[in-house]
């Protein structure tokens, strides 16, 4: 039997189409042959009860897939437009408005599968969902999801259907139909299907599919529908519109205030929940002092509450206060000699001491010494910082220093010593108070400065916030990174759901500095609740206040916030917080840009991790493909509103680590492939993936029904070659003449780079250029006269500048200065050739997209080497026009000036592989084989060690190629034999030698490395003279010639 | 099919193993096997057993009290290039006349058991250090000496005999009969090596670093496809891949303990103040004192690998524990005295479980754990353990448990979220 993909590469073929719409029963087509339904028709009942109706009219249709040469972008002109007469009477009925439909308040995530039997409903009430549609996906009859798949082995996952039914609404209504109605949006997908002439039958839509030659093209259904009668016309968009999302639309953009709530540490080393009292009287002009009792951070006796508030602080303070008071010191009874008492008060501290005359009728001053954390301070409406005393001008002006400073071993940092005097207001020391130190028997009060009780963000993460009283509405959690392991308090419950939240609010970090607005990013983790409201919302602790726990603060400035972390202790009046879609996974130095772009394609919103922070364990999705295996983190992986769920199968993933290969810098891990995304409400996802691959040089492209990432200014090798085009392979009128355009692109001159985009726009920069205009340096830019500007956006670059030189990330931009002054400014401006139009056959057009490398042979078309004609000259393909009626395609080609084979590539190298059991695993001498390792040394690319010891299929030189064999004996190296390869294996890893042609000793339990042998010692007669480069000595020679070295392929 | 002796190794010059072959058959890279003269074998001449420092001559044979002669021989009518010879219990080994070291075999009775004997030179400049180590097969013992001295040149034209002196002479009591094994090499093999080959093979610990030696590289010098001349390509994958893998080598253990006289550890703690519960605040966990450590770092490691051998038991002998937890911990600026002005900083591995009692106790891997240093590079370690009480604890059974020994070992690993990514197992103090 013919398979499916050999029907396809005949260029003489009989076939149909089949039109698929998600979540609906029927399909449409054009042949008889594919009508009908259930047992005995040519869909049968395999996948469920499906219908396939006539009226499919695809005549005249085209569909055209293209990449924007200038930016890279996906082109979006890929609709398709479809005729149908509707002879069933099946689009009249899709088409009708149902007024039956039911608004749900229940949320049906993708994890949902299979989907509950009922939602509940807007009233209360249970709706049921079995067998119905929730907004356009279908519901099976037991709950399966997408039940009418666009694919015949069912779709990954069902849609997420957010829906909430709180107070606070942030979300689009959802509903249940009881039957498939058109809705914008829907996916569609076109399959041709191919009929068998050896065995005369319709291969089964299962067959077809599995070829990867019958999914010709997917996309959404519009609103755009022209009926005429029975004759509808149905604008459809193309797989361009499964890129295009408003994405994390879901989660609230308001700021709302946060609620203080405070907690003071109890982790030794880092204890905040001490305090410590020194209480003593001086006699003016006398250095010493009295000293009375004090009590010193114990853990039993000078501790505060660690979540209590200010009141409870004062309480703590005037107990310990009071029993210290009575109790004798080294010199004095504090509260008893002199009748010293003070307290703290709602709003102030005050002290006192009884006056003149005396006993020994010497004028003393009361002094009380307290120690007790910043957090404390701020709690009771101090603030040691703006406070702190100069000249005791007001009464607002208090003594604070470090508790170091004031001779005070502090359980952990961030304490301060306030010492309270009775000395009065005007006077900055007790001798320049002379006779009125004692404040006449009055008490001396030290005012706050706050109101108590504010909210207090700390400067190191691990603390608890309150987003206020009740829920804040849908607030789902991501599902970037797991949760980090944490009990709430205050009956709070154990965090399961884990988010990020901007906060902001005034801040004043030095005494004579301006209040600003501080802004910082914060990962916050909480118990969820999904069920109280029927949509995920941040659960309510025993108070009803909505609590998260903050377990990390992000530096915003990756951000574009020109604000450095957190040093000290921030209490605000107005702090507030705002949900933000953070997009990446790691909070560091960034995440790798293809990798996210991967993530956002394939994310489904099924991913879940188990364990916490630490020891997770992630189980991506159901779209996850196993060769993300390595990297689950970028796969399957974010929630529904962050991913675009375009299926795996249709993602070229390979092709994305590949496009990485050629960034300046590093390659993959060139910090020009780093970046951090983030926003606030919604974004649309074809902004960011142009923003990801505008200032990288990169191209996204459909092609083969799979998207594909490029790296534009690539030069092209032999190796990219994935099809050949010959003059044989052109149709069309034989007068046909290809035409070509010489000027492909305007030049660019300079390229400007911008990555000012700000998260939170009171944090934006004040004094930072956060562009970059970097200046072509190709070779024609000394003659050309010219202007041409490129502007590139690129949000997600990180803003160097704002780390003002201290400990920035890795440094993009020279990276970005090679890549456009020189990579990109030589493509846009080297003598490229655009041949336009070229009319090609349909076995070969099946091969070209967006993005495929071609090597190209024409008769007319003017090379750049003074002929006509194109022989064996490598271009990419931009643009592919499928005619749907006769399967033959016109497409653009940017060829690449230049020969093939002008430049040469590194040697291969084998090793013989070892842990084996005989040695004829090892070498076969009746066979005449060796067995090598795959990837002996760990380059990870997938290619065979052994491919390269063969001439490639496109080289015509020929000749044998000679090996050594290097063995090493325990103690050296030595060559111990050669041979002339015959042939490999690149599946087995085997390279088999020619008859007669070893000669040496193989032993057969040492290392072996197998190498090409010298340039010298090749035949002159051998394509391995031709092919790779040889080490040469300084002067670029090698050899007994000496020979001129060879430069390398880039 | 011809098998390949897990013993056969690159440098290997002759390999005779009873157990797989008739003991003339060379089953080395060489595959020259030798004569049978009846009560002893011979190779005349043998250049390839004229090996000078470094070098490996490891026999097999059957020994008891009271006999002697010579095991194994390069030599000739008149003078001998090296020698091993068994006379009063004790081996001689001996180059060119000179007694190089001497031993006496471990355990020997006057019945027959399996000895290896396992003689290897290491070159330090122009000193030639001799190991000498015997393993006694029926009693488990060792011994060792070792000595230092001049090199010598053995000649290329002496017999090698195995059982006897040159032409039969010195004959050992067991004769060739008593021969179980040889192996000659041309680079030293540690008493470890000869143990993995001659006594039994361990097994590996679940290690996802490096832990042997990187990609064979040499200096162009010896490796010519690094020369002029050459095709570029081969020399550059491979000393990068060497350099890559030299760089995620461990680099020696930061704990490596084999406990002597474990403390039994119970569900209460004993004495209290030696426990504090650990910093992630979760239920019944705890550090303790004795599962303290702390030391510097390389700064090429950022993680280790930990393993621990536990014996978890009821007390009374009974069939039922409570499940055992362990985690490990990488702590910096833990507090102590007062505590210093930092936070403390740690790393957790993930949570293993001992469920069942085991009289020997078990190896337990715990993972790897991400290290924390302060600045100076100071790292503490602390095991994390849990008895995780279930109802029947106290009433039914009484679970204990006690480490015996404790591995953690540093390496390099890429922690940037399988390579694409930021500090992926960071985690906040």
């Amino acid at each position: 039997m013919t398979s499916v993909a050999d029907l396809a590469r005949r260029d003489h073929v009989e076939c149909g189409y089949l039109l698929v719409m998600q979540g609906v029963p029927f399909m449409f087509t054009d042949r008889e042959e594919l009508a009908g339904s259930e047992t005995g028709s040519w869909i049968g009942d395999a996948y469920g009860k499906r219908r396939v109706v006539m009226g499919l009219d695809l005549r005249g249709a085209t569909i055209t897939y293209a990449t924007e040469m200038g930016d890279g972008r996906p082109a979006t002109d890929d609709s398709l437009t479809i005729k149908v007469i509707d002879l069933d009477d099946e689009l009249i009925a899709f088409f009708s408005e149902q007024p039956s439909r039911v608004q749900i308040g229940g949320r049906l995530s993708p994890k949902m599968d299979p989907a509950p039997e009922f939602l509940i409903g807007t009233s209360g009430a249970n709706v049921p969902i079995w067998g119905k549609w929730v907004n356009a996906e279908s519901i099976g009859p037991a709950g399966e999801r997408n039940y009418w798949s666009l694919f015949p082995g069912g779709d990954a996952a069902g849609f997420d259907h957010a829906a909430y039914n709180g107070d606070t609404q942030t979300l689009a209504p959802s509903y249940v139909y009881d039957a498939p109605t058109h809705l914008d949006g829907r996916r569609c997908a076109l399959y041709r299907i191919y009929f068998d002439h050896d065995t005369q039958t319709w291969p089964s839509w299962q067959a077809h599919h599995d070829s990867g030659e019958s999914l010709i093209w997917v996309g959404s259904l519009t609103s755009d529908a022209k009926p005429k009668h029975r004759e509808w016309t149905l604008k459809a968009d193309g797989p361009s519109s499964w890129l295009r999302k408003q994405i994390g639309g879901n989660r609230p953009s308001e700021w709302l205030p946060v609620s203080g709530d405070l907690a003071l540490s109890t982790t030794p080393g880092a204890r905040e929940d001490l305090f410590a009292i020194r209480l003593r009287y001086r006699q003016v002009n006398q250095p010493d002092f009295e000293v009375g009792a004090s009590s010193l951070f114990d853990v039993v006796d000078d501790v505060f509450t660690s979540n209590g508030t200010a009141s409870d602080f004062r309480t703590a303070l005037n107990t310990r206060l009071a029993t210290l008071a009575a109790t004798p010191g080294p010199d004095i009874v504090w509260g008893t000699d002199r009748n010293a008492e003070a307290s703290f008060e709602d709003g102030y501290v005050e002290i006192r001491i009884d006056e003149l005359p005396e006993a020994d009728g010497f004028v003393r001053a009361a002094l009380m010494t307290v120690a007790a954390h910043t957090k404390v301070w701020r709690a009771m409406g101090f603030d040691p910082i703006v406070q702190a005393a100069t000249n005791f001008e007001s009464d607002f002006e208090v003594k604070f220093t470090p508790a170091a400073n004031a001779n005070l071993a502090a359980p952990g940092p961030g304490y301060w010593a306030a010492e309270f005097w009775t000395v009065p207001v005007g006077y900055n020391s007790i001798n320049n108070s002379g006779g009125d130190a004692d404040n006449s028997g009055a008490f001396r009060r030290y005012r706050a400065i706050a109101p108590q009780d504010i909210a207090q963000i700390p400067s190191k993460a691990g603390f608890e916030l309150s987003f206020g009283i009740g829920s804040p509405g849908y607030f789902e959690g991501q599902t970037n990174r797991p949760v980090v392991e944490h009990t709430l308090s205050n009956g709070g419950g154990a965090c399961n759901a884990q988010g990020y939240v901007a906060l902001k609010g005034s801040y004043r970090g030095e005494k004579d500095e301006d209040s600003s607005v501080m802004v910082t990013l914060a990962q916050v983790c909480w118990r969820s609740d999904s069920v109280t409201l029927g949509g995920d919302t941040i659960g309510l602790d025993d108070d009803s206040a909505a609590r998260v726990f903050v377990p990390r603060f992000i530096d915003a400035r990756f951000h574009g916030i020109d604000r450095k972390p957190l040093d000290t202790t921030w209490a605000a009046p107005d702090l507030s917080y705002c949900p933000v879609n953070l997009f990446g996974h790691a909070l560091d130095s960034g995440d790798l840009a293809h990798r996210l772009l991967t993530r956002l394609l394939i994310s489904t919103g099924t991913a879940e991790w188990s364990g916490f922070e630490g020891g997770a364990t992630l189980t991506p999705g159901a779209n996850h493909p196993a060769y993300l295996d390595a990297v689950k983190a970028y796969s399957d992986t974010e929630i529904a509103d962050l991913g675009l769920a375009v299926p795996h199968e249709i993602i070229n993933l390979p092709s994305f680590g590949k496009a990485t290969a050629s960034l300046p810098g590093g390659g993959i891990n060139s910090p020009l492939n780093r970046a951090r995304h983030a926003w606030v409400g919604a974004t649309d996802s074809q902004e960011l993936i142009a923003a990801v691959l505008a200032p990288r040089g990169w191209g996204l492209g459909f092609c083969r029904n799979k998207w594909r990432l490029f790296s534009r200014p690539d030069l092209l090798t032999d190796e990219d070659v994935e099809a050949v085009i010959t003059p044989a392979d052109v149709v069309g009128e034989p007068e046909f003449v290809e035409a070509v355009n010489l000027r492909a692109f305007t030049p660019r001159e300079t390229f400007a780079v911008d990555f000012s985009e700000c998260l939170v726009s009171e944090g934006e920069t004040e004094d930072r250029d956060l562009t970059l205009t970097v200046q072509a340096r190709d070779p024609a830019r000394n003659t050309r006269l010219d202007n041409g500007k490129a502007d590139i956006e690129a949000k997600g670059l990180i803003p160097l500048p704002l780390w003002r030189g201290e400990n920035p990330p890795p440094d993009w931009r020279s990276a970005f200065t090679t890549l456009f002054a020189e990579s990109m400014a030589t493509w846009y401006n080297s003598p490229q050739i655009l041949l336009e139009g070229l009319p090609i056959l349909p076995s070969k057009a099946r091969e070209l997209g967006p993005g495929t490398v071609v090597r190209l042979t024409s008769l007319y078309a003017p090379n750049r080497e003074g002929t006509y004609g194109l022989t064996n000259k490598l271009g990419r393909v931009y643009k592919v026009e499928h005619d749907l009626e006769t399967r033959s395609a016109t497409v653009d080609i940017l060829v690449q000036p230049g020969t093939a084979g002008d430049t040469r590539y590194f040697a291969p190298v084998a090793v013989v592989v070892d842990d084996v059991s005989t040695v004829e695993e090892r070498i076969d001498m009746s066979t005449r084989t060796i067995f090598v390792k795959g990837d002996a040394f760990g380059h990870g690319e997938d290619i065979a060690d052994c491919r390269f010891f063969v001439e490639p299929p496109w080289s015509a030189v020929g000749g044998p190629a000679l090996c050594y064999v290097y063995t090493w004996n325990g103690r050296a190296w030595n060559q111990s034999c050669e041979f002339v390869v015959e042939s490999v294996d690149t599946t087995a890893n085997t390279i088999t030698w020619a008859d007669g042609s070893f000669s040496g000793t193989f032993s057969d339990s040492a290392y072996h490395v197998i190498v090409l042998a010298p340039w010298d010692a090749q035949d002159s007669s051998s394509w391995t003279r031709a092919y790779f480069s040889v080490l040469t000595k300084p002067d670029f020679t090698f050899g007994a010639g000496p020979t001129q070295g060879f430069p390398l392929a880039p | 099919m011809t098998l390949l002796h897990r013993n056969s190794k690159a440098d290997t010059a002759l390999l005779l193993d009873r157990d797989a072959a008739t003991i003339t058959t060379d089953l080395g890279p060489e595959r020259t096997n030798l004569t049978n003269v009846t009560t002893y074998l011979e190779e005349d001449p043998s250049p390839r057993a004229a090996i000078d420092a470094p070098r490996n001559i490891t026999i097999v044979a059957t020994m008891q009290t009271g006999w002697g002669g010579t095991l194994i021989e390069l030599g000739n009518n008149a003078t001998y290039s090296w020698r091993l010879s068994v006379s009063g219990d004790e081996v001689f080994a001996a180059e060119g006349g000179l007694l190089r070291v001497r031993l006496p075999v471990p355990g020997l009775t006057d019945s027959k058991v399996r000895v290896v004997v396992h003689w290897s030179q290491h070159t330090q400049g122009v000193i030639v250090f001799s190991e000498l180590a015997i393993y006694n097969d029926a009693t488990g013992q060792w011994a060792f000496a070792t000595a230092s001295h001049s090199a010598a040149t053995p000649d290329p034209d002496d017999t090698l005999t195995i059982g006897a002196s040159f032409g039969g002479g010195s004959p050992y009591s067991g004769e060739a009969d008593a021969v179980l094994a040889v192996h000659l090499g041309r680079r030293f093999h540690s008493t470890t090596e000869a143990r993995q080959d001659w006594v039994a093979e361990s097994t590996p610990a679940a290690f996802t670093g490096f832990d042997r030696s990187p990609a064979l590289t040499a200096a162009a010098a010896d490796l010519v496809i690094a020369g002029e001349g050459e095709f570029a390509g081969p020399s550059f994958l491979m000393a990068g891949a060497a350099t890559r893998q030299a760089g995620q080598r461990a680099v020696g253990h930061f704990i490596n303990l084999d406990i002597r006289e474990p403390h039994v550890e119970l569900l209460a703690p004993d004495p209290v103040r030696w426990y504090r519960p650990t910093p992630s605040g979760a239920d019944g966990w705890q550090w303790c004192v004795r599962y303290l450590w702390h030391g510097l770092l390389s700064p090429k490691v950022n993680v280790a690998a930990v393993r621990i051998h536990v014996r978890a038991a009821e007390v009374t002998g009974g069939s039922t524990i409570s499940p055992v937890r362990f985690r490990a911990f990488s702590i910096a600026d833990l507090p102590l005295n007062g505590g210093p002005d930092k936070a403390m900083t740690y790393y957790r591995g993930p949570i293993v479980s001992v469920t069942s009692p085991s009289s020997a106790g078990v190896w337990v891997e715990l993972g790897t754990v991400r290290l924390a240093r302060d600045a100076e590079g100071l790292s503490y370690f602390a095991l994390g353990f849990l008895i995780d009480a279930d109802e029947d604890e106290g009433v039914l059974h009484n679970t204990s448990w006690k480490l015996n020994a404790i591995t953690v070992t540093p390496f390099a690993k890429d922690l940037s979220g399988g390579g694409f990514g930021g500090d992926m197992d960071k985690e906040a103090p």
